[in-house]
Formats: structure tokens, C-alpha cells, sequence
């Protein structure tokens, strides 16, 4: 009886081993459709396929090929074989259909007229777990699955329906459609040949149909990596390579031409953001993959015009009508922005281990999120802890903000209010406050960094600080365009920090905890008093310090933190070196020196945090705690800090009795906050109110109500908050003698232990108060909740100004003129309370700071003080004097070194009833006594705010006398000529305020000139006669030894940089060695 | 893990906090407002300055208390703009007299000094004397000025820094608060002298109070009262006070002691004077201060207070006010401001008026003991070679000393600042002339 069935020839494309050979091919001869041929191709190694063919369909063709080129060229090479068919049913090896698979294909296909058909796909060992039901795709020709991971098969997905792609394994085409694409693309050797083969079908005006009543198991062999990829040509690529070229081979060919011009940029500039990004997460096999494709597309442009040419000859379907084939939007943006959402960066990029291999979370009911995004998560699971089914049925827990998008939604909404609160700090003039001077250009900086000489004082040969280098590397960043970076330390640092409270509670607390954990920390005073008085360093500190914490935490071995040793030791260089128990501790050293180069009181903070875990661990001793030796830890590490900041060690060591000033400088002890303040984290105008005693108090109550694991770090965390708040308060009464860090930065810290707190006591009132039988726990819940929405209404109405009430202008720049009458170089003497003065200086007294500045404003040059003093002590030692009352002409003493102006300020700006209000900071009265008593300053002018004298007794910072006579300015600087005018005289010498003496010289008419000192520090020069407008230069001698010291301390940085598997990285570029990095599944598609 | 080891590391940090809060509260930090003068100031001070000013028929005596030579610069100007300067090395021990200003009637020196330990005297005829101050003020006060016929109440304003000063003055009297629009903002250029005339806009007034804001600068500031045939030179105040205290207030016959006040506040204040003239007892005097007026308590002559020598007055009030004393007979009164107890005093007469008694008080509710060290004389060589004795001083006690070396200088000085030394000159009637001490501010 002749069949009226169509004909239809299996074609098995077999590899290497083929570990499911057999049963693809028995279940081919099992099938009970009657026109069913078979045809295997041995593509490249076939040792003993034939053998095994012959053992299970001994009616099979078998044809081999001498080389892998691909399953595409594979069945490319089965169809010239075949003749009369009605289909090709392309076969991977590792498939086992059910019986009727080929008929019902069949069927679908002549039922829907299509010319590609598409099977249900399930899982190899579990059929009821759907693989594939189709599959769609974007215009960017990224594939999306139909079905979710794990999607088990109720038969919800049994509906013919046409899909974009049919995913590869098993595949029915029609043979004169095959015929006319002139079958798969040999380009296209795997992963992507049925995305390509589709998508051109379906521009000739082909269907491809899913047909879930045909049943394939497909086992996977390539995604699940049990056979390696070993076509000809791709044996040296990673999976994500070829996807990617073959993805944008597809799209480049794939479009008409207006539709390619628009989309061939998207995808660019898509692409070039995942390289960016991908740079930044170190994942130099995905920023590979996306170069490589793109050089790839390049070379191939013959192909592809060949292959546009043969789509213009096929095109049945418009553009617009393919694009509605598919699913809109980009894909991968799309998956990668709800991963990161959800996730965090890390998920999102694609290279972290899979969620079961994260570490253990302290309750089973928590997330394990990654990343600060990774609070929007849909599961709220992480509110269900066991307990007892008594318990359970009694209570529900709370709903609120538990899901991921209320999550999300609250992030949004405090990021956009946190961006209308510092609105105008985007764009107002900054004023000259606090740490805002303005910076000198990029160049400049890095200049103050090698610089053999600065202007400190009256001038100091010490090396550069280590800051300068820091805001130099910073500033590469943003283009050398400098103005930007305090605006970004402004607006970003508090948020930076709300980041990082959240990384410090990752793994520890549920995501709704990190998330109200983040939000106390935007809120607390200090950070927004902080913005308000212009103190950048302090607010770099504040977005550091819970980065800080948490890696001294994990190096600590604190519970939950770190429980276990850490990997084994891989060599320095070696990529994995960096999660080494070395790497992870040169990180924390980095990140601390990096840090204390702007704000050396930092290691106090570190100092604080060790000895806070050491008090903590002598009631409760950890069980880990025995692995770690903190003490040795801690040396060893301020050590590496001191050696990473060689600079400022050496200047550290040579300073003498002030050198503990680098960690600060007493404030009077008359205007500091009260322990009241200080509690509340308050050290400006704003947090004063009674509400901003909530945060502290929600965090003592949460001391209390943790327990277990949360209850041993809520210890350390009360031990370093309190060690804090007593340091700070010893430092603001001036009770440790010159030693007075920055009590600001102790306050952070204390801020960040809050938050830490808070977070803690949120995921106590999720877990361990339910576990608790109805009492004062409960009780306390709602005080507690009550009292963290409370306590942000300050934070709330504190921002109303758009700048946290910055102020508008400042004292020093309403000083306009500063600039004395007469011509000529000249200093500014500032005086006032160290938090005050728009520049660092050097402590003279308890609240009285000293420092100069040249040629009237400060500017970036003076942005970082040396601690020792070395000759400006002179300067020092003369205030002192007259705070003593044993002087009355200290405009006689100052003029030596050229201090024109003195500028005694109370406030770092003008009060302005009802506009700006900030803190006043009165300076000793003794010195407003002590100036009043001097003869020879005249006072310029006298407000709350500031108090101007002029020094009558001035003569120029370079001058020249002759016998006595009075002395006349030289009108030159330091490396800038000028002219000696003056009459005729003889026994003329030259003074310059300029030390050290010996690092100047001075020519007259381009000769140099013998030098002596006069006062016993500036150079004094022997000019002898002259006869008038002599042509003068002072010019800087020294041996460039801050600069060699410079470049060895960068260089330092850079070797210990490479070290995090840089040195392995740039081997990869050169010799393309592979690294085996986890991609999502859905990412690749399986389409292999 | 027990739940229960959390308490002592909560009692520790709770316990640490509460110490803190305590320890911060209780030891709050003072800004410091005394800065060394006069006396104060070691002699090796890289340099002060003294200021006097006084009637050019007077002279201005410099004195070297330390052991130590130091060049001394002065200079000079007068009310009529008349100026000078003279420099020398006074050694050890060593005075300086500078009498010759040039044309004017009032004077004003500046000296400065290179180091420190020098004292200034101006002193004329009749037991005339003030003192040179080391500093100028921003606020100064005074009471008890007349400008009824016969006296005159000038202040001599000299401005010893290099800043033009502006300063306003307003008045006190007992017909109320006066701010006479040619006293408003009155200017002084840097180093130069103005004397103020107060009968030119308080006409025929008794107990003036008055008080003089610098606005802009500081200003050394002396008053200069003519009474009849009397003059003095009146140091004023710096601040208000509730409590002072006048150890020798003669209630001779024929001698006449009045304490003036004047109230600067907006409320009226309470008064009240004890009198203590052993072995009498006497009721103690009060009196009420209006608002921006001026009262006076007479001690001398006052039927309620017999006449018996040196009485010990002290004056107590419910708010601070201005106080003055004014000695003096029918021919002419002398003012005088209380004295501010302080650690250390300097007395020494250049005037060559002989002493009549003098009186060491311990203001403090604390015992103490004052040491007295009489100074030698350039031509007695060494410091200290002069012999020195001590006083035992009961709380609120007083006693007389015999002061032997006063010509050459007698240092009394005691641990804290509860000291007051008065010196009575011999005068007729007793005690209507007192010594200033030499190291005002």
C-alpha cells in the first residue's frame, strides 16, 4: 500500500562521543510515522559510530565528515544528500523523542502551514519540567525563553502558537523553505543557527509554529557543560563570544536598511554601556566577548553584505511586520536592570556563584540578597521564620514594606528626594566654607602632590600630602574638570554611605531592615550638618565608614560576618588573590588609606572600631574570636596605611609634639556640642530637636530586643558607639591634651553603629520578637516603628533649602580686600576655630587654629596642612605670645613674614536673620583682648561673624631696606620677576618671608646674590648698592626629593593595584587564555 | 548564647555613658577672658605697653619691678596735638620720670617696653596719683562725676592701638538717661588723644554716671575730676558689680565720704551699705537706684555714723551697678573706684605723700596668707635682699600693716583673687586722699 504521509528525513548530527547517541536514535526508530528516514552525520571524530548506529537503527544512512564544522554546515551537508523529501527533521544527539513526536510536527505543520515546527521541550531526567515551548526574541536579537526556569508541565503551554524561535534540538523544516534560505548559515557553525535560520524564515514569509503535543526530551550536552563546544574556529571561544558575534550577525542582516540604522546604534550604545560597566566589575571575559563581536561583525562585512543581498532576494515580510513577531523593548536591558534591581550589580553582571552557594544567611527565613538593590525582592519569605504552628496561626507578619515593590518604590522615592533636598548644590557658587576652597586645576594638584615646596605658613619644604594625590586621581575621573568634585562629595557622600549600611547588613538582616537601616543613615544630623558647614572630608569619612566597618568585621571573624577561614592563598598577582585573607586585608588597608589621605583622624575611627570589638568580646567571647589576633592585626595594618601614606608618615614622624595633630585639632571647649548633641549625632544647627533623640534611642532599644547572632554583633556595635561618643567628648573638652581627633568623624562612626543598630533592631522585630510570647516586646514594636518615622521629619524639613541649609555666602569671601594698598606679594593670617576657618591650619591654643594663605583667598594650595609646623612656628609662637598678653606688636612680629592681614573668625559665614543661621564658634576671648592690645594693627572691620586687622607695620612679603631705612616691597614672587624700586642706595639687603631659608635664591640682574638669615629663619639677602629697578627673581633651589618620594609612593599603588589580578588580567589580553565565568542560563538560550 | 551576658557589657557602657554626661555637664568648658597684664606679665615678655594719661602739670613715673634691665620706648601727645618720644634702658629696680609734654593740659604716654614687670605712676602736686594701664577697653564706666560750679568732669580718651576708634558715651544722672547726640559716635585716630568735657552737654550736674561703648578699637580712658581745689584722676570700671568693698572711709569731722552710684539697667536696684566703726554698731545704710539714675549714700558726715577715724564699708546690691567714692572736705572732693580684689598688688608712693594707714583685706570666705615683699631700690642692690613677712588672714577679716619701704615699692600677693590693700595719705582732715595701686589692668 503506498503511503500518502510526506516524507520526512531525520538528520542526527552526532559529535565526538555522542552520549546519548543511542537513544536519540532509538527513539527516531520508534517513532510511528511511516516516512520517516534517518540520516546521521558524523560530524568530525567518529571513532565506532558507525557501530553504534548499526546497533540501534540498522536501516540508517551514516555519513561522515572529516572535520566539526558546525551543525549548521553538518545539516547543510544532509540536505545535498537528500532528494524528495517534504521535511528535514534536524536532530541534535543527546534527544529522545516520544513516539508520536514526529507526527504530531508533522501535523502541526500542514495543520498551521508552517515552514518550521518547533516541539515541547522537557528535561532529560524529568519530563515534567518544561525546557522549551518556543522561544521569542527581540529586535536586538537577544532570545527569550516562553517558560520560566523550572516551569513544571501542566499543560499550560499546549497551545500551537507561533513563536520567533525555534530552539535547537529538534527541529521540523520544510524542505523547499530549507531549500530557498539555502539552509544554515556556515558562519553560524553553533549557538545562534537556529535564531538566524528562523529569523530568516520568517522574513521569507514562513511560520514557525511550537507544536506542544510533540514531546522531546533534550539533555543539554553543550549548556550544561558536558561536552565542550569543538566546531572548527570556535575551539578558542567562550560560549558568551560566539552568542554575542552570531547575535549581531543576525541583527545586522536581519533588517532593512532604515531598520538596521536604528538599530545597529541602539545595540552599540547598549553594548558600550555592558562594556563600561562591565570594565568596572572587573569582568574582562564579557568586555572581551563584546569587543570581539563587534571586530568580528567588522571582518566579516563581505558575509554580510552577501547575506543582506540573499535576504533582499527572500523578503516577503515587511520590517514593521517582523517586529511584531517579536517582543519589544531590549531584553537584555531589561533583565539586566530588574537583576541589578533585584539582585544587585553582582547577579546582574553574571559572574557570581549561584544563590545556594552564597554564604548562610542568620535566619533561614532571610533573603540572600546581593547588593543594595537586592531589597527588591518579590519572595517574603525572609519574613517567615520558623516557629511554632501555635505561634503562626496566631500571628501574620507584617506586610509592610516587605515586598519588592514597595521596596522599590520607597528607594525611588528617598532617591528623588534626597536629589530635590540637594538640589541647589548642583549648581549654586559654593561657598568658601569649611573644606570648600576652591580646587586648583588637575595639573595643579598633582603639582602640590610632587611639590618640593609649599606655601604653608610662612613656607615648608615637607613633602606633599598624600590628599593632594587622591583629589589629583579623582579628578582624572571627571576629566580634570575639579569644580565638580566637591559638589559630588556633597550630594553623594550620605547616600554613599546609605549604600554601604547596606552592604554592612547584607547577609544579616532582611532587606526591608537594610532598606530602613540606609534611610536612619541619610537621616542622622551629622552628615547633613556636615553638608552644611562645607566639611567634604568629614562627609568622605561618612560615605566610607560602613565600607570600613564591614571588612573589619569579616577580618575580625565577627559571627555571621566571617565564620569560617578564609580561601586558600593564592599567589600575590594571581586573579583570586584578591579574596585571599592578604587581598581582602590590602583592600581594607587601601580603602583606609585612601581615605585617611583626606582625613587622617580615620584611623582613630579604625583604631575605635578594633578596640570597641575587643571590649565587646571580653563579656562575650566570639567562638571564632580565638582565629584572629586583633592587636597584631591592627599594627600590622596601620603599618601598611603608614607605608601607603609615605608622605604624610614622614611628615608624621617629623613633626614633633604637634604630630598628633594630624588627627585633629582642639576646638574650645566653650562651643562644643553638648553630650546631649553628641548622642543625638548633632555638631551644627540642624538635629537639635527633641526628635532627633529618636535614632539613638530606636538603637538602644534595639540593643536590647536582639538576640542571638544579632544580639553579638548589636554588642560590638553599642562597644564602638560608646567607645566613640566617650573619645569625642574627651576630645571636644580638651581632657587628652593634643590629642583631639576630629570629633566629627568619631560622630560618624557613632551614626554608622546606630544604623547598624537599627537595622539589627528592625530584623528583631521580625524575628526574634514573634518568637517571644505577647509582652513588652510587642510593645516596644510599635514604639519602635513609631519612632523611625517620627525621627525622619528633621531630615525632612531640613531640606527645604535644596542645600541642608549651606549657607549662600561666607565670611572670607565677603573680604574683598584683603589685598593690602601697597604692591607686591603679601599673607593672610587666619585665626578662629579649627571647624571655622575655610583652611587647615595648625592649633595655637584650645579653639584657636592658625593658618596663612597667599594673596588673599584661600585656594587649593593650602588644602591639606602638613602636621609639622617647622618654621611657621614662628608665626604660632608670635600668636601665642599674644594670647598670653606678652606682647602689644605683633603686627611688628608678623611682618617678617609678610602677614598683611589677620582675619579672626567667629563664624564660617555672616548670620542672616531668618536666611542662613550657622554655627558661631567664638575664638578665644583672650585673643579678641590680646588684639585689641596690640599698637600696630589697625582693625578693618568688626562683625559677629569676623574681625579683619590690618598690619600697619607691613612691608611686603619680599622687601628690601638699606641702613635703616624703611623698608620698600619688592614687587615679585616666588618664581616671578620683579623690579627693585627704589632710589639709589647702598647696603641694600633683601628680606623674603620665605622658609627655609636655604631652598630660595635671588638673582638682581641675573646674578645670584650671597644669602644670610635674618630673625633667625628668613632668608636675607645681600643685594649691596643699587642704583634703582633693579631687575630681581627669587627663585626655588631643591632637590626634587618630595617628588621621587611621590612617585614611589604612586608607584607603590600601582604595583599593589596590579596585584588584584591585574597581573593576571593583562595576560589574558595578550595570550586569550579563557576564564570560565557563570552566565545566566536564559541568557544564553540554549541554543545549542 | 544566654541572653544574659549581655548585662554587664551593658551595665559597663551604660555606666561609661551616664559618667560622661555627668563629667562633660559638671566641668563645662569657660572661654577664657583673663589675659595677663600688668603685674601679671612676666619679665621676660617679648613686649607690653603702658598707658597714662593726666594733667600735663603732672609726671609719669616709669618703675622696674624685676631684676632685669629693659628698654623702655615712649612717646607722647597732648590734647592740643602736641607729641614727643624718648627711649632709655631702665635697669634693674630703676625709675624713669618723664615730666615735660609740651604745650596742652592733658596728656597721654605711651610706653612700650621690651619685656616685662614695669609699672607706671602719674602723680602731681597735692597727693594727685593714678596709674598707667597695660591695655585699652572696649567698655568703660564711671560714677560720681560733678560738673556743678567749681568742678569739671573731663575723660581723657587716648587711643594706644594703630585702629581709628569710634566710640559713643551716654550718661547716668538723677534726672535720668541722657545720650547726648554730640557724644555719639565720637572718633579717636590711632595714637592720638581727645578730651571730653563732660559739663558741655551735662550742665551743672552732680553724681554723673557715665559709661563709654567703643565701638570699633579700644581706648584707655581716664577721668579727670576738678573739685574745687581738688583733683583726681579716676580709673572708672570695666565691669558692673554688686559687691565692693572700701576699707578706709574716713568719718572725721570735717571730712565728707559719699558713696555714689548709677544705675546703667532698666530696673531699679537695691542698695545696701554696712558700716563697721568698731566698737559701734551702726544700721546699715540703704538706698534704691531708679532706672538710668544715679543716688548717693553719704557715710560722712551722717548722724547715724559717729565720727571715729577709718570705717570699713562694704556696699551690696540687688543687681550690678556703678560705684564710687568720693573723699573730700568742703573744698573739694576726690573720686575714687573700688578697688577689685586681685592676687597681687603693687604699692609704691612718687608723689612723696607720707602714708597714714593702710589696710589688708581678705575678701574670700577662705583664710589666706599674703606675702608682703618690700622692693629695693636701684641702690640696694639684689632682688629680695629686703626683708619679707607674711599675714595670716581670716575669711572676710582685715588688719592694718605697717608698710616700711612704700617709697621703693611694697609687693603684697596672695594665691587667689580675694585681695584688696587700701593706703590712706596723711591728710587733713584724715583720709580724704587714698593710694592707687600700681598694677591696674
Amino acid at each position: 500500500m503506498e503511503s500518502r504521509a510526506p516524507a520526512v528525513v531525520a538528520v542526527v548530527v552526532t559529535t565526538g562521543p555522542g552520549p546519548g547517541l543511542e537513544v536519540t536514535l532509538a527513539s527516531l526508530v520508534a517513532q510511528d510515522y511511516e516516512e520517516l528516514s534517518l540520516l546521521v552525520i558524523a560530524n568530525g571524530e567518529h571513532d565506532n559510530v558507525s557501530e553504534r548506529v548499526a546497533a540501534v537503527a540498522p536501516k540508517a544512512f551514516l555519513r561522515t565528515l572529516d572535520e566539526n564544522k558546525g551543525f549548521g554546515a553538518a545539516c547543510n551537508e544532509a540536505a545535498l544528500m537528500v532528494d524528495g523529501a517534504a521535511f528535514f527533521l534536524f536532530c541534535h544527539d543527546d534527544v529522545r523523542l516520544e513516539t508520536n513526536a514526529v507526527q504530531m510536527m508533522v501535523e502541526a505543520a500542514f495543520r498551521t502551514n508552517a515552514g518550521i515546527v518547533t516541539p515541547k521541550v522537557v528535561q532529560y531526567e524529568d519530563p515534567m519540567v518544561l525546557v522549551h515551548v518556543g522561544q521569542t526574541a527581540d529586535r536586538f536579537g537577544v532570545v527569550q525563553e516562553r517558560v520560566d526556569l523550572g516551569e513544571i508541565d501542566h499543560g499550560q503551554q499546549d497551545l500551537e502558537r507561533d513563536v520567533f524561535v525555534a530552539p535547537g534540538g529538534v527541529t521540523l523544516v520544510r524542505y523547499d523553505l530549507f531549500t530557498t534560505l539555502r539552509g544554515f548559515d556556515p558562519l553560524i557553525p553553533v549557538l545562534g543557527e537556529d535564531l538566524d535560520l528562523c529569523w530568516r524564515a520568517q522574513v521569507a514569509g514562513a511560520r514557525v509554529v511550537v507544536a506542544p503535543s510533540a514531546k522531546v526530551a533534550h539533555r543539554q550536552t553543550i549548556s550544561t557543560g558536558e561536552r565542550l563546544i569543538s566546531a572548527v574556529g570556535t575551539r578558542r571561544r567562550s560560549r558568551q563570544d560566539l552568542q554575542r558575534r552570531h547575535q549581531l550577525m543576525v541583527v545586522a542582516t536581519g533588517w532593512g536598511r532604515v531598520s538596521t540604522l536604528l538599530t545597529l546604534p541602539l545595540l552599540a550604545i547598549m553594548d558600550l554601556f555592558e562594556f563600561l560597566l562591565s570594565l568596572i566589575s572587573g569582568d574582562t571575559d564579557r568586555a572581551g566577548a563584546i569587543i570581539s563581536s563587534w571586530l568580528w561583525l567588522f571582518n566579516n562585512r563581505k558575509r554580510i553584505r552577501e547575506r543582506r543581498r540573499l535576504r533582499g532576494q527572500v523578503q516577503v515580510l515587511s520590517d514593521s511586520e517582523l517586529r511584531r513577531l517579536q517582543v519589544g523593548g531590549a531584553s537584555r536591558l531589561k533583565r539586566f536592570t530588574t537583576t541589578l534591581l533585584r539582585e544587585g550589580l553582582d547577579r546582574a553582571r553574571g559572574v557570581l556563584p549561584e544563590a545556594e552557594n552564597l554564604p548562610e544567611v542568620i535566619s533561614s527565613g532571610e533573603t540572600s540578597g546581593v547588593g543594595f538593590g537586592a531589597a527588591f525582592s518579590e519572595n517574603e519569605e525572609f519574613d517567615e521564620i520558623s516557629e511554632s504552628d501555635e505561634i503562626s496561626l496566631r500571628r501574620r507578619a507584617s506586610r509592610v514594606l516587605t515586598s519588592f515593590r514597595a521596596q522599590a518604590v520607597t528607594i525611588v522615592l528617598v532617591g528623588v528626594f534626597w536629589l530635590i533636598a540637594t538640589r541647589n548644590l548642583a549648581v549654586m557658587p559654593l561657598p568658601l566654607v569649611g573644606r570648600l576652597a576652591p580646587l586648583d586645576s588637575w595639573w595643579s594638584t598633582w603639582r602640590h602632590f610632587f611639590a618640593s615646596w609649599s606655601p604653608n605658613g610662612v613656607g615648608t619644604g615637607t613633602p606633599g600630602m598624600p590628599g593632594y594625590g587622591v583629589l589629583g586621581f579623582a579628578g582624572t575621573f571627571v576629566f580634570g574638570r575639579m569644580g565638580i568634585l566637591p559638589r559630588l562629595a556633597l550630594i553623594f557622600s550620605i547616600p554613599v554611605g546609605a549604600i554601604g549600611t547596606a552592604r554592612l547588613l547584607k547577609n544579616r538582616v532582611s532587606n526591608r531592615a537594610r532598606v530602613i537601616a540606609s534611610i536612619a543613615y541619610l537621616a542622622m544630623p551629622l552628615g547633613l550638618n556636615m553638608i552644611s558647614q562645607g566639611r567634604i572630608d568629614v562627609l568622605l569619612f561618612t560615605a566610607a565608614v560602613p565600607f570600613i566597618v564591614r571588612r573589619l568585621f569579616e577580618l575580625l571573624a565577627i559571627p555571621s560576618f566571617r565564620d569560617g577561614a578564609y580561601p586558600a592563598p593564592v599567589h600575590f598577582g594571581l586573579q583570586g588573590w584578591r579574596n585571599s585573607e592578604a587581598g581582602q586585608r590590602t583592600v581594607l588597608v587601601m580603602i583606609i588609606a585612601l581615605v585617611s589621605a583626606m582625613i587622617p583622624a580615620t584611623l582613630i575611627a579604625v583604631l575605635v572600631i578594633v578596640v570597641g570589638i575587643a571590649i565587646a568580646r571580653f563579656f562575650e567571647l566570639d567562638e571564632n574570636a580565638s582565629r584572629v589576633r586583633p592587636w597584631r592585626m591592627l599594627l600590622a595594618m596601620l603599618g601598611s596605611v603608614a607605608v601607603f601614606l609615605l608622605p604624610l608618615t614622614i611628615n608624621f614622624f617629623f613633626a614633633g609634639r604637634r604630630a598628633l595633630e594630624i588627627f585633629g585639632i582642639a576646638r574650645g571647649p566653650w562651643d562644643v556640642p553638648s553630650f546631649g548633641a553628641l548622642i543625638r549625632g548633632s555638631d551644627g544647627n540642624l538635629g537639635l530637636s527633641w526628635a532627633a533623640w529618636l535614632l539613638p534611642v530606636a538603637a538602644l532599644l534595639s540593643f536590647f530586643v536582639c538576640r542571638g547572632i544579632r544580639r553579638n554583633i548589636a554588642s560590638k556595635a553599642a562597644s564602638i558607639a560608646t567607645l566613640s561618643l566617650v573619645l569625642a567628648t574627651l576630645s571636644l573638652h580638651h581632657w587628652m591634651g593634643t590629642f583631639a581627633p576630629d570629633a566629627d568623624v568619631l560622630i560618624a562612626l557613632y551614626m554608622a553603629m546606630v544604623a547598624l543598630l537599627i537595622g539589627l533592631g528592625v530584623s528583631a522585630l521580625e524575628n526574634d520578637l514573634r518568637q517571644a510570647g505577647f509582652g513588652w516586646r510587642q510593645i516596644f514594636a510599635g514604639i519602635f516603628v513609631s519612632m523611625l518615622v517620627v525621627s525622619t521629619a528633621p531630615f525632612v524639613l531640613s531640606s527645604s533649602s535644596g542645600r541642608f541649609d549651606l549657607p549662600t555666602n561666607s565670611v572670607a569671601q565677603s573680604l574683598s580686600s584683603l589685598a593690602p594698598s601697597n604692591s607686591g606679594a603679601y599673607r593672610v593670617l587666619w585665626l578662629g576655630d579649627p571647624t571655622v576657618l575655610p583652611v587647615a591650619g595648625w592649633s595655637v591654643a584650645p579653639g584657636l587654629a592658625a593658618a596663612t594663605t597667599m594673596n588673599g583667598l584661600p585656594t587649593g594650595s593650602t588644602l591639606f596642612t602638613p602636621p609639622d609646623s617647622g618654621t611657621s612656628d614662628v608665626l604660632l609662637s608670635d600668636v601665642q605670645l599674644a594670647l598670653e598678653g606678652r606682647t602689644v606688636r605683633l603686627g611688628s612680629l608678623l611682618a617678617t613674614a609678610g602677614i598683611s592681614t589677620i582675619v579672626v573668625m567667629n563664624a564660617s559665614s555672616p548670620e542672616l536673620a531668618g536666611v542662613q543661621t550657622v554655627p558661631i564658634r567664638p575664638v578665644p576671648n583672650t585673643l579678641r583682648t590680646a588684639l585689641h592690645m596690640q599698637s600696630d594693627l589697625s582693625l578693618e572691620l568688626q562683625t559677629s561673624s569676623v574681625e579683619v586687622y590690618a598690619n600697619s607695620l607691613f612691608t611686603g612679603l619680599i622687601h628690601a631696606t638699606s641702613n635703616g631705612s624703611n623698608p620698600v616691597p619688592v614687587v615679585a614672587n616666588v618664581g616671578v620677576p620683579g623690579h627693585l624700586q627704589m632710589t639709589p642706595a647702598s647696603n641694600v639687603h633683601v628680606v623674603a618671608g620665605l622658609a627655609p631659608a636655604g631652598a630660595f635664591a635671588l638673582t638682581v640682574n641675573g646674578k645670584t646674590v650671597p644669602r644670610s638669615t635674618a630673625v633667625g629663619w628668613a632668608p636675607k639677602y645681600q643685594v649691596g648698592t643699587v642704583q634703582g629697578n633693579e631687575k630681581v627673581e627669587l627663585i626655588l633651589h631643591q632637590f626634587p626629593l618630595n617628588g621621587l618620594l611621590a612617585l614611589f609612593t604612586l608607584g607603590l599603588w600601582a604595583f599593589v593595584w596590579l596585584g588584584f589580578g591585574w597581573v593576571h588580567r593583562v595576560e589574558w589580553l595578550f595570550n586569550r587564555r579563557h576564564r570560565r565565568v557563570i552566565v545566566p542560563s536564559s541568557e544564553t538560550g540554549d541554543n545549542e | 548564647m544566654n541572653n544574659l551576658r549581655r548585662l554587664p557589657l551593658a551595665a559597663v557602657l551604660a555606666a561609661t555613658l551616664i559618667f560622661m554626661a555627668v563629667l562633660s555637664t559638671l566641668i563645662g568648658g569657660t572661654n577664657p577672658s583673663q589675659i595677663s597684664s600688668g603685674l601679671l606679665v612676666a619679665s621676660d615678655a617679648e613686649s607690653t605697653a603702658l598707658y597714662c594719661s593726666g594733667l600735663t602739670s603732672s609726671s609719669v613715673t616709669f618703675f622696674n619691678t624685676t631684676s632685669t634691665s629693659h628698654n623702655v620706648s615712649v612717646s607722647w601727645t597732648t590734647d592740643t596735638g602736641s607729641s614727643g618720644s624718648s627711649t632709655t634702658n631702665l635697669a634693674s629696680h630703676d625709675t624713669w620720670n618723664i615730666a615735660q609734654f609740651g604745650k596742652g593740659s592733658v596728656f597721654a604716654v605711651a610706653a612700650q617696653i621690651h619685656g616685662g614687670g614695669v609699672v607706671g605712676s602719674v602723680a602731681g602736686a597735692n597727693g594727685l596719683q593714678g596709674t598707667c594701664n597695660s591695655a585699652g577697653v572696649t567698655s568703660w564706666f564711671g560714677a560720681g562725676f560733678d560738673t556743678t560750679v567749681g568742678s569739671t568732669g573731663d575723660l581723657s580718651i587716648y587711643n594706644p592701638t594703630a585702629t581709628a576708634a569710634v566710640f559713643n558715651v551716654s550718661t547716668f544722672t538723677n534726672s535720668g538717661f541722657s545720650a547726648p547726640a554730640a557724644f555719639q559716635g565720637l572718633s579717636v585716630n590711632a595714637h592720638q588723644l581727645v578730651v571730653l568735657n563732660l559739663g558741655t552737654q551735662l550742665v551743672n550736674l552732680t553724681n554723673i554716671g557715665v559709661h563709654v561703648k567703643v565701638l570699633r578699637g579700644s581706648l584707655e580712658i581716664v577721668g579727670i575730676q576738678h573739685s574745687g581745689n581738688s583733683v583726681s584722676y579716676y580709673p572708672g570700671e570695666n565691669q558692673l558689680s554688686q559687691q565692693n568693698w572700701f576699707p578706709l572711709v574716713t568719718t572725721s569731722n570735717g571730712a565728707k565720704a559719699q558713696l555714689r552710684y548709677a544705675n546703667p539697667s532698666s530696673n531699679t536696684i537695691s542698695v545696701t551699705v554696712n558700716v563697721s566703726l568698731p566698737p559701734f554698731s551702726v544700721q546699715p545704710q540703704t538706698l534704691t537706684v531708679l532706672p538710668y539714675s544715679s543716688g548717693e549714700i553719704t557715710i560722712t558726715p551722717n548722724t547715724a555714723i559717729p565720727a571715729n577715724g577709718y570705717a570699713f564699708v562694704s556696699s551690696s546690691s540687688s543687681a550690678p551697678l556703678l560705684t564710687a567714692l568720693v573723699l573730700g572736705t568742703t573744698k573739694g572732693l576726690n573720686l575714687f573706684a573700688p578697688q577689685v580684689p586681685t592676687s597681687s598688688i603693687l604699692l609704691a608712693d612718687f608723689s612723696g605723700s607720707r602714708l597714714d594707714t593702710a589696710e589688708v583685706t581678705n575678701t574670700s570666705k577662705h583664710d589666706v596668707t599674703v606675702n608682703v615683699t618690700s622692693l629695693p631700690s636701684s641702690a640696694q642692690g639684689a632682688y629680695g635682699s629686703s626683708p619679707a613677712f607674711k599675714i595670716h588672714l581670716k575669711a572676710g577679716a582685715s588688719t592694718k600693716v605697717n608698710l616700711t619701704n612704700i617709697a621703693s615699692g611694697e609687693l603684697m600677693s596672695t594665691t587667689k583673687n580675694v585681695l584688696l590693700v587700701t593706703v590712706a595719705l596723711q591728710t587733713v582732715p584724715a583720709g580724704i586722699n587714698l593710694l592707687s595701686a600700681l598694677n591696674a589692668r
